[in-house]
């Protein structure tokens, strides 16, 4: 098919991107064996710790099948390895989409919509990459030093940094929240339904109290509005 | 030994030693696919709308990633601040797991006991999350040629992703924040519809700053809490 689709599906690509996966075991495997050691000396019985990590095991088994709905998402442009990379390590849709609807839209793109080739597809993957490197960084240089650095950031008030964060972010998607709304046609259809299905989804966790269903909002509304989307237009021939 | 120099000489000490490594590996690790479209392919990125794209993404990533391991540290902890903001998937997943462990092992919180228990249950988090993922590539892998090249109803769907994501992100507004969300968002719809191509890298830093401000403002006024707000 595409030969962008092919390098994006290669062996290569497949090896590149399990390099960092070995480091998250890595990692989790290292610091689960330092705190049986210190918990040992502190008093911790062996059944406590391994209730802990087990708790941490079960209860992230069922809501992490929703972040497969995301790499769902994520194959269709870019294949099926670096979503996978890019999920499983800091590993957020919205994120992910963001970065590579920007790169792709820098390149005279309308979002993730059109044919990709192997510029885009490059540009994406350093967009991915580069984007999101700062919070690693502050991580791990400033964990021994957070409240320092949290003294030193917003005068230590953490309300204030919530809402800042929230604000951030708020700013840096409105514009894309626009858009779809001034072009019509299938955009609009998509935000719509991503819309409504969205605060469908918020009424039945707030008003039904079904909290499980947090991690899953994200994706089925996304999930709804494309299905309006492709409804609208198989039925009613709106956008396409 | 005494209890406190204890926690730290064989908790604290090795914990932050492994943290920081894997992290810095891991960030060498992220631009391996980079590097291998280079040297097996020989593809290097259009450095001019890659620089645009990033300015676009770094304005409000840089806020967020000196913000978020601030703010969750607290809840997190030591070892599972480290962990966790290389997983990813905090608000939802690390945080409410967590959360959970310290109750039901019945530790005090901000006690080294805690600290352990936090860091074991994000442990086990993070093998949960990456074997469900690798159950996922199993499962995707087979039916991945079907995925990307589906008919026409299909299609047309796939191409309106990133406008159903603003869907769903502005329905988010309305239930987190809907004081917060209101001056971007008028403003943005102002700017889309007079011009709605306008590059991210121009429009995006701006709206930021401005959004942070009319927060600011807001937050002083006492018309938004920092609570339930990420």
């Amino acid at each position: 098919m595409n030969s962008y689709l092919d390098i994006a599906n290669s062996p290569a690509m497949w090896l590149a991107c399990s390099a960092i996966i070995l480091v998250v075991f890595f990692q989790a495997i290292r610091l689960t064996m330092i705190s049986f050691r210190a918990g040992k000396s502190l008093g911790l019985s062996k059944e406590q710790m391994l209730s802990a990590f087990r708790i941490g095991f079960t209860t992230t088994l069922v809501p992490a099948i929703a972040i497969l709905l995301g790499l769902a998402l994520l194959i269709p442009k870019l294949g099926l390895p670096f979503p996978w990379m890019r999920l499983s390590v800091i590993g957020a849709v919205t994120f992910e989409l963001i970065a590579a609807g920007t790169a792709a839209t820098e390149l005279g793109l309308d979002g993730l919509n059109g044919e990709f080739n192997t510029t885009i597809f490059t540009n994406v993957v350093w967009t991915m990459s580069l984007g999101a490197i700062l919070g690693l960084f502050v991580v791990a240089f400033f964990t021994p030093k957070i409240d320092k650095l949290k003294k030193k950031v917003a005068g230590g008030d953490e309300g204030w940094m919530k809402v800042l964060t929230a604000a951030a972010f708020f700013g840096a998607v409105s514009y894309m929240v626009a858009q779809p709304v001034s072009k019509g046609g299938s955009p609009l259809v998509a935000l719509v339904g991503g819309f409504l299905t969205m605060v469908v989804i918020g009424a039945i966790i707030r008003i039904g109290k079904q909290a499980w269903l947090k991690e899953w909002a994200l994706a089925l509304a996304i999930l709804g509005g494309m299905t309006l989307t492709g409804l609208a237009f198989h039925f009613f021939n709106i956008g396409g | 030994m005494n209890k406190e120099r204890l926690y730290h000489e064989e908790f604290i000490k090795p914990v932050e030693k492994t943290g920081r490594y894997t992290i810095l590996a891991a960030i060498f690790c992220m631009f391996l696919p980079g590097i291998v479209l280079y040297i097996v392919w020989g593809l290097v990125p259009d450095m001019g709308p890659l620089v645009r794209a990033l300015i676009a993404v770094w304005s409000f990533m840089a806020i967020m990633g000196i913000l978020e391991p601030i703010v969750y540290y607290p809840i997190l902890g030591f070892g599972g601040t480290y962990m966790s903001f290389l997983v990813g998937n905090i608000m939802n997943l690390r945080v409410p797991v967590s959360a959970t462990a310290q109750q039901v092992v019945g530790v005090k919180e901000g006690s080294p006991e805690a600290e352990l228990v936090s860091t074991l249950a994000i442990a086990g988090s993070l093998v949960a999350s990456e074997l469900v993922l690798i159950l996922g590539v199993l499962v995707f892998l087979p039916v991945i040629g079907r995925i990307q090249g589906s008919g026409m109803a299909v299609e047309v769907a796939l191409n309106q992703v990133l406008p159903a994501l603003f869907g769903a992100l502005g329905g988010i507004f309305l239930f987190r924040s809907p004081k917060i969300g209101m001056v971007p968002l008028a403003l943005a719809f102002a700017i889309a519809f007079i011009k709605n191509d306008l590059p991210y890298s121009i429009v995006i830093p701006p709206m930021v700053v401005i959004s942070v401000i009319a927060a600011r403002i807001m937050y002083k006024r006492k018309w938004v809490k920092g609570e339930g707000m990420i």
